[in-house]
Protein backbone atom coordinates (compact mmCIF):
# COMPACT_ATOMS: atom_id res chain seq x y z
CA UNK A 1 0.00 0.00 0.00
CA UNK A 2 1.16 3.48 -1.11
CA UNK A 3 0.37 7.22 -0.58
CA UNK A 4 0.41 9.43 -3.79
CA UNK A 5 0.96 12.80 -4.59
CA UNK A 6 -1.52 12.21 -7.53
CA UNK A 7 -4.32 10.79 -4.98
CA UNK A 8 -3.58 14.33 -3.02
CA UNK A 9 -4.18 16.22 -5.84
CA UNK A 10 -7.40 15.15 -6.89
CA UNK A 11 -9.15 15.46 -3.04
CA UNK A 12 -7.69 18.89 -3.24
CA UNK A 13 -9.21 19.33 -6.37
CA UNK A 14 -12.52 17.87 -5.88
CA UNK A 15 -12.96 19.75 -2.61
CA UNK A 16 -11.52 23.41 -4.57
CA UNK A 17 -13.97 22.60 -7.13
CA UNK A 18 -17.00 22.16 -4.33
CA UNK A 19 -15.85 25.61 -3.20
CA UNK A 20 -18.22 28.54 -3.67
CA UNK A 21 -14.84 30.23 -5.12
CA UNK A 22 -14.56 28.46 -7.95
CA UNK A 23 -18.32 29.71 -9.30
CA UNK A 24 -17.12 33.48 -8.55
CA UNK A 25 -14.01 32.64 -10.53
CA UNK A 26 -16.12 31.36 -13.54
CA UNK A 27 -17.99 34.60 -12.92
CA UNK A 28 -14.93 36.97 -12.90
CA UNK A 29 -13.32 35.44 -15.96
CA UNK A 30 -16.75 35.25 -17.88
CA UNK A 31 -16.72 39.00 -17.02
CA UNK A 32 -13.31 39.79 -17.57
CA UNK A 33 -13.15 38.01 -21.48
CA UNK A 34 -16.53 40.13 -22.05
CA UNK A 35 -14.75 43.34 -20.89
CA UNK A 36 -11.23 42.93 -22.77
CA UNK A 37 -13.22 42.58 -26.07
CA UNK A 38 -15.26 45.09 -25.67
CA UNK A 39 -11.67 47.33 -24.78
CA UNK A 40 -10.00 45.55 -27.17
CA UNK A 41 -6.42 47.48 -27.42
CA UNK A 42 -7.13 50.26 -25.51
CA UNK A 43 -7.18 49.37 -21.74
CA UNK A 44 -5.23 45.51 -21.49
CA UNK A 45 -2.69 46.80 -18.90
CA UNK A 46 -5.18 48.52 -16.27
CA UNK A 47 -7.03 45.34 -16.65
CA UNK A 48 -4.03 42.76 -16.30
CA UNK A 49 -3.62 44.74 -13.04
CA UNK A 50 -6.59 45.41 -11.61
CA UNK A 51 -8.07 41.47 -12.05
CA UNK A 52 -5.39 41.04 -9.80
CA UNK A 53 -6.39 42.09 -6.49
CA UNK A 54 -10.06 40.79 -6.75
CA UNK A 55 -8.98 37.57 -7.91
CA UNK A 56 -6.72 36.85 -4.85
CA UNK A 57 -8.80 38.56 -2.15
CA UNK A 58 -12.14 36.53 -3.08
CA UNK A 59 -9.72 33.42 -3.46
CA UNK A 60 -8.44 34.12 0.41
CA UNK A 61 -11.20 35.04 2.06
CA UNK A 62 -14.05 32.68 0.72
CA UNK A 63 -12.08 29.67 -0.08
CA UNK A 64 -10.35 29.96 3.96
CA UNK A 65 -12.78 27.89 5.35
CA UNK A 66 -12.54 24.80 2.63
CA UNK A 67 -8.51 24.92 2.80
CA UNK A 68 -8.26 24.67 6.01
CA UNK A 69 -10.33 21.91 6.53
CA UNK A 70 -9.29 20.48 3.65
CA UNK A 71 -5.24 20.02 5.20
CA UNK A 72 -6.67 19.16 8.37
CA UNK A 73 -8.28 16.32 6.87
CA UNK A 74 -5.62 15.10 4.90
CA UNK A 75 -3.26 15.34 7.56
CA UNK A 76 -5.32 13.49 9.85
CA UNK A 77 -5.86 10.30 7.36
CA UNK A 78 -2.86 10.21 6.27
CA UNK A 79 -1.48 12.64 3.97
CA UNK A 80 2.56 12.83 4.15
CA UNK A 81 3.28 17.00 5.14
CA UNK A 82 5.78 16.86 2.22
CA UNK A 83 3.54 15.89 -0.33
CA UNK A 84 1.05 18.13 0.80
CA UNK A 85 3.81 20.87 0.25
CA UNK A 86 4.50 19.68 -3.37
CA UNK A 87 0.80 19.55 -3.80
CA UNK A 88 -0.06 23.20 -3.17
CA UNK A 89 2.63 24.73 -5.64
CA UNK A 90 0.71 22.34 -8.45
CA UNK A 91 -2.50 22.94 -6.85
CA UNK A 92 -2.06 27.24 -7.39
CA UNK A 93 -0.75 26.70 -10.91
CA UNK A 94 -3.59 25.36 -11.50
CA UNK A 95 -5.42 28.15 -10.04
CA UNK A 96 -3.16 30.60 -12.40
CA UNK A 97 -4.16 28.96 -15.81
CA UNK A 98 -7.93 29.93 -15.57
CA UNK A 99 -7.21 33.46 -14.63
CA UNK A 100 -4.67 33.88 -17.46
CA UNK A 101 -7.24 32.95 -20.16
CA UNK A 102 -9.15 35.53 -20.54
CA UNK A 103 -6.39 37.45 -22.24
CA UNK A 104 -6.45 35.17 -25.24
CA UNK A 105 -9.44 38.42 -26.68
CA UNK A 106 -5.97 40.05 -26.90
CA UNK A 107 -3.53 38.14 -27.84
CA UNK A 108 -1.45 35.04 -26.59
CA UNK A 109 1.27 37.00 -25.24
CA UNK A 110 -0.77 38.44 -22.99
CA UNK A 111 -1.57 34.94 -22.31
CA UNK A 112 1.89 34.35 -21.17
CA UNK A 113 2.46 37.90 -19.35
CA UNK A 114 -1.07 37.32 -17.42
CA UNK A 115 0.01 34.01 -16.35
CA UNK A 116 3.37 34.96 -15.23
CA UNK A 117 1.66 37.87 -13.16
CA UNK A 118 -0.84 35.99 -11.84
CA UNK A 119 1.42 32.90 -11.02
CA UNK A 120 4.15 34.97 -9.20
CA UNK A 121 1.29 37.47 -7.56
CA UNK A 122 -1.08 34.44 -6.58
CA UNK A 123 1.85 32.17 -5.31
CA UNK A 124 3.15 35.26 -3.11
CA UNK A 125 -0.13 35.59 -1.67
CA UNK A 126 -0.81 31.69 -1.23
CA UNK A 127 2.55 31.96 0.60
CA UNK A 128 1.29 34.38 2.88
CA UNK A 129 -2.09 33.25 3.44
CA UNK A 130 -1.20 29.30 3.83
CA UNK A 131 2.02 30.43 6.95
CA UNK A 132 -1.41 31.59 8.49
CA UNK A 133 -3.40 28.41 7.62
CA UNK A 134 -0.46 26.22 8.61
CA UNK A 135 -0.19 27.92 11.95
CA UNK A 136 -4.11 27.18 12.57
CA UNK A 137 -3.69 23.54 11.13
CA UNK A 138 -0.08 23.24 13.89
CA UNK A 139 -2.67 24.38 16.27
CA UNK A 140 -5.42 22.26 16.00
CA UNK A 141 -3.67 19.36 15.23
CA UNK B 1 -1.32 -17.72 24.83
CA UNK B 2 -0.11 -14.26 26.00
CA UNK B 3 -1.90 -10.73 25.97
CA UNK B 4 -2.05 -9.01 22.82
CA UNK B 5 -1.04 -5.35 23.71
CA UNK B 6 -2.25 -3.04 20.74
CA UNK B 7 -0.79 0.39 22.00
CA UNK B 8 2.15 0.19 24.59
CA UNK B 9 3.41 3.89 25.80
CA UNK B 10 6.68 3.38 27.95
CA UNK B 11 8.70 6.02 30.05
CA UNK B 12 6.41 9.05 27.41
CA UNK B 13 7.72 12.51 28.43
CA UNK B 14 6.71 15.74 26.26
CA UNK B 15 6.89 19.49 26.85
CA UNK B 16 6.58 22.52 24.98
CA UNK B 17 7.89 25.85 25.02
CA UNK B 18 5.57 28.40 25.59
CA UNK B 19 5.83 32.53 24.95
CA UNK B 20 8.29 33.92 27.02
CA UNK B 21 10.83 31.07 26.89
CA UNK B 22 9.44 28.90 29.06
CA UNK B 23 8.79 25.15 29.08
CA UNK B 24 5.82 23.22 29.94
CA UNK B 25 5.94 19.63 30.45
CA UNK B 26 2.67 18.26 29.40
CA UNK B 27 3.37 14.72 30.19
CA UNK B 28 5.79 13.06 32.64
CA UNK B 29 6.97 9.67 33.03
CA UNK B 30 3.68 8.24 31.24
CA UNK B 31 3.49 4.21 31.21
CA UNK B 32 0.44 2.41 30.02
CA UNK B 33 -0.69 -0.50 28.25
CA UNK B 34 -4.25 -0.78 25.68
CA UNK B 35 -5.38 -4.51 24.75
CA UNK B 36 -7.36 -5.26 21.67
CA UNK B 37 -10.48 -4.77 21.57
CA UNK B 38 -10.95 -2.60 24.79
CA UNK B 39 -12.39 0.54 25.32
CA UNK B 40 -10.89 2.49 27.52
CA UNK B 41 -11.77 6.23 28.93
CA UNK B 42 -8.84 8.43 29.69
CA UNK B 43 -10.31 11.19 31.95
CA UNK B 44 -8.73 14.62 33.46
CA UNK B 45 -8.92 18.15 33.56
CA UNK B 46 -8.38 20.87 30.78
CA UNK B 47 -4.81 21.18 29.95
CA UNK B 48 -3.82 17.88 31.57
CA UNK B 49 -2.44 16.78 28.57
CA UNK B 50 -5.03 14.18 27.29
CA UNK B 51 -5.12 15.42 23.42
CA UNK B 52 -1.11 15.69 23.62
CA UNK B 53 -1.38 12.15 24.63
CA UNK B 54 -3.83 11.09 21.78
CA UNK B 55 -1.76 13.11 19.39
CA UNK B 56 1.74 11.01 20.07
CA UNK B 57 -0.80 7.68 19.74
CA UNK B 58 -1.13 9.23 16.54
CA UNK B 59 2.24 9.82 15.09
CA UNK B 60 0.80 13.25 14.65
CA UNK B 61 3.57 14.57 17.36
CA UNK B 62 6.93 12.80 18.81
CA UNK B 63 7.80 12.27 22.73
CA UNK B 64 10.60 14.02 23.83
CA UNK B 65 11.61 10.60 25.69
CA UNK B 66 10.33 7.50 25.75
CA UNK B 67 8.28 4.84 23.44
CA UNK B 68 5.30 4.93 21.43
CA UNK B 69 4.52 1.36 20.02
CA UNK B 70 1.19 1.07 18.31
CA UNK B 71 0.58 -2.48 16.69
CA UNK B 72 3.89 -3.89 17.04
CA UNK B 73 5.81 0.02 14.98
CA UNK B 74 7.72 1.55 17.24
CA UNK B 75 6.65 5.13 15.80
CA UNK B 76 9.96 7.01 16.97
CA UNK B 77 11.65 4.33 14.05
CA UNK B 78 9.40 5.54 11.69
CA UNK B 79 10.01 9.01 9.09
CA UNK B 80 6.92 11.15 8.16
CA UNK B 81 6.04 9.18 5.79
CA UNK B 82 5.95 5.92 7.49
CA UNK B 83 3.68 7.92 10.45
CA UNK B 84 1.38 8.77 7.19
CA UNK B 85 0.76 5.28 6.48
CA UNK B 86 0.29 4.48 10.03
CA UNK B 87 -2.10 7.43 10.47
CA UNK B 88 -4.07 6.05 7.05
CA UNK B 89 -4.11 1.98 8.31
CA UNK B 90 -3.02 1.52 11.98
CA UNK B 91 -4.62 4.19 13.69
CA UNK B 92 -7.67 6.55 13.34
CA UNK B 93 -7.76 10.14 15.52
CA UNK B 94 -11.31 11.87 15.50
CA UNK B 95 -10.85 15.27 16.72
CA UNK B 96 -13.00 17.47 18.63
CA UNK B 97 -14.32 19.39 15.51
CA UNK B 98 -14.67 15.52 13.38
CA UNK B 99 -12.32 16.87 11.21
CA UNK B 100 -14.40 16.71 8.25
CA UNK B 101 -14.99 18.74 4.82
CA UNK B 102 -17.67 20.66 5.09
CA UNK B 103 -18.56 21.24 1.11
CA UNK B 104 -18.38 17.30 0.50
CA UNK B 105 -20.89 15.04 1.08
CA UNK B 106 -21.31 12.08 3.66
CA UNK B 107 -19.98 9.41 1.29
CA UNK B 108 -17.34 11.70 -0.16
CA UNK B 109 -15.86 12.15 3.43
CA UNK B 110 -16.05 9.07 4.41
CA UNK B 111 -14.82 7.80 1.10
CA UNK B 112 -11.05 10.24 1.87
CA UNK B 113 -9.08 7.87 3.38
CA UNK B 114 -9.38 4.89 0.79
CA UNK B 115 -8.77 7.57 -2.59
CA UNK B 116 -5.80 8.08 -0.64
CA UNK B 117 -4.83 4.99 -0.19
CA UNK B 118 -5.76 4.46 -3.89
CA UNK B 119 -7.97 1.77 -3.30
CA UNK B 120 -10.41 0.67 -6.45
CA UNK B 121 -13.70 2.71 -6.74
CA UNK B 122 -15.70 -0.86 -7.15
CA UNK B 123 -14.07 -1.65 -3.51
CA UNK B 124 -14.44 1.45 -2.20
CA UNK B 125 -18.23 1.74 -2.76
CA UNK B 126 -18.50 -1.74 -1.45
CA UNK B 127 -16.87 -0.83 1.85
CA UNK B 128 -18.72 2.56 2.19
CA UNK B 129 -22.45 1.43 1.78
CA UNK B 130 -21.24 -1.39 4.18
CA UNK B 131 -19.56 1.28 6.97
CA UNK B 132 -22.66 3.97 6.25
CA UNK B 133 -25.02 0.81 7.14
CA UNK B 134 -23.21 0.04 9.98
CA UNK B 135 -23.26 3.57 11.40
CA UNK B 136 -26.84 4.01 10.19
CA UNK B 137 -26.24 6.65 8.02
CA UNK B 138 -27.34 4.66 4.70
CA UNK B 139 -30.03 7.52 3.95
CA UNK B 140 -27.40 10.44 4.44
CA UNK B 141 -25.20 9.35 1.90
CA UNK B 142 -25.61 12.13 -0.27
CA UNK B 143 -26.42 15.37 2.42
CA UNK B 144 -23.58 17.28 2.44
CA UNK B 145 -21.86 17.30 5.85
CA UNK B 146 -22.89 21.25 6.57
CA UNK B 147 -26.51 20.18 6.73
CA UNK B 148 -25.99 17.05 9.17
CA UNK B 149 -26.38 17.92 13.29
CA UNK B 150 -23.66 17.47 15.72
CA UNK B 151 -24.99 13.57 16.44
CA UNK B 152 -24.56 13.29 12.30
CA UNK B 153 -21.34 14.67 11.80
CA UNK B 154 -19.73 12.65 14.93
CA UNK B 155 -21.50 9.46 13.42
CA UNK B 156 -19.70 10.33 9.63
CA UNK B 157 -16.37 11.07 11.44
CA UNK B 158 -16.78 7.62 13.00
CA UNK B 159 -17.66 5.97 9.50
CA UNK B 160 -14.98 7.85 8.54
CA UNK B 161 -12.22 6.12 11.17
CA UNK B 162 -13.54 3.03 10.47
CA UNK B 163 -13.77 2.60 6.88
CA UNK B 164 -9.79 2.04 7.14
CA UNK B 165 -10.56 -1.40 9.28
CA UNK B 166 -7.84 0.44 12.14
CA UNK B 167 -6.56 -1.44 14.47
CA UNK B 168 -6.83 1.72 17.62
CA UNK B 169 -9.04 4.19 17.22
CA UNK B 170 -8.40 7.30 18.86
CA UNK B 171 -11.79 9.60 19.95
CA UNK B 172 -10.82 12.89 21.42
CA UNK B 173 -13.79 14.27 23.75
CA UNK B 174 -16.25 12.51 21.19
CA UNK B 175 -19.61 13.90 23.55
CA UNK B 176 -18.62 17.62 23.98
CA UNK B 177 -20.66 19.33 21.75
CA UNK B 178 -23.99 16.67 22.45
CA UNK B 179 -26.85 16.47 24.52
CA UNK B 180 -26.48 13.44 27.07
CA UNK B 181 -29.49 11.50 25.07
CA UNK B 182 -26.83 11.98 22.05
CA UNK B 183 -23.52 10.55 24.27
CA UNK B 184 -25.31 7.81 25.22
CA UNK B 185 -25.73 6.78 21.61
CA UNK B 186 -22.16 7.80 20.57
CA UNK B 187 -21.18 5.74 23.60
CA UNK B 188 -22.83 2.62 22.96
CA UNK B 189 -21.71 2.89 19.19
CA UNK B 190 -18.47 2.71 20.61
CA UNK B 191 -18.49 -0.21 22.54
CA UNK B 192 -20.34 -1.87 19.50
CA UNK B 193 -17.64 -1.11 17.12
CA UNK B 194 -15.03 -2.76 19.60
CA UNK B 195 -16.80 -5.76 20.23
CA UNK B 196 -17.54 -6.62 16.42
CA UNK B 197 -14.06 -5.24 14.94
CA UNK B 198 -11.83 -6.02 17.77
CA UNK B 199 -10.91 -2.47 17.57
CA UNK B 200 -9.14 -0.79 20.78
CA UNK B 201 -10.55 2.57 21.26
CA UNK B 202 -8.91 5.39 23.31
CA UNK B 203 -11.64 8.18 24.58
CA UNK B 204 -10.25 11.33 25.78
CA UNK B 205 -13.52 12.93 27.74
CA UNK B 206 -13.85 15.57 31.08
CA UNK B 207 -17.18 14.06 30.90
CA UNK B 208 -17.12 11.27 34.06
CA UNK B 209 -20.52 9.70 32.99
CA UNK B 210 -19.14 8.38 30.03
CA UNK B 211 -16.52 6.36 31.93
CA UNK B 212 -19.43 4.15 32.68
CA UNK B 213 -19.10 2.93 28.87
CA UNK B 214 -15.89 1.97 29.66
CA UNK B 215 -14.40 -1.32 29.90
CA UNK B 216 -11.23 0.95 32.52
CA UNK B 217 -10.89 4.12 32.89
CA UNK B 218 -7.51 6.26 33.45
CA UNK B 219 -6.88 9.53 34.81
CA UNK B 220 -4.74 11.96 33.65
CA UNK B 221 -3.48 14.65 36.21
CA UNK B 222 -0.25 16.90 36.04
CA UNK B 223 0.69 14.99 33.14
CA UNK B 224 0.77 11.25 35.10
CA UNK B 225 -1.39 8.45 34.37
CA UNK B 226 -3.25 6.29 36.85
CA UNK B 227 -5.69 3.42 36.64
CA UNK B 228 -8.94 4.84 38.18
CA UNK B 229 -11.53 1.98 37.59
CA UNK B 230 -10.14 -2.00 37.31
CA UNK B 231 -10.44 -3.79 34.26
CA UNK B 232 -13.59 -5.40 33.01
CA UNK B 233 -11.75 -7.89 30.53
Amino acid sequence: MYISLTSIICIELKCLIRCRVTYLLSLFTTLLTFLIILSYGKVRLTFILASLIPITSSTITIGYTTIKQMFHTLILIGAPRRYLRISLIIISLMYSIPYSLPYIAVSISSVVYALLIVMVTYNLTLNLFLRGVRREIERMI
Amino acid sequence: MGIDFVVVLRDVWKSYRVEGGGVITVLRNVNAVFRRGEIVGIHGPSGSGKTTLLKLIAGLERPDRGEVIVDGFNLNMLDDLGLSLIRNTVVSYIPQDYGLIDVLSVKENVELPLLLAGVPRDERDVKIDEILSYIGLENKKYAKVARLSSGEKQRVAIARALITTPSVLLADEPTANLDWENAVKVAELFRKISRDFKTTIIIVTHDPRLLDFMDRSLSLVSGTLKEITPTRL
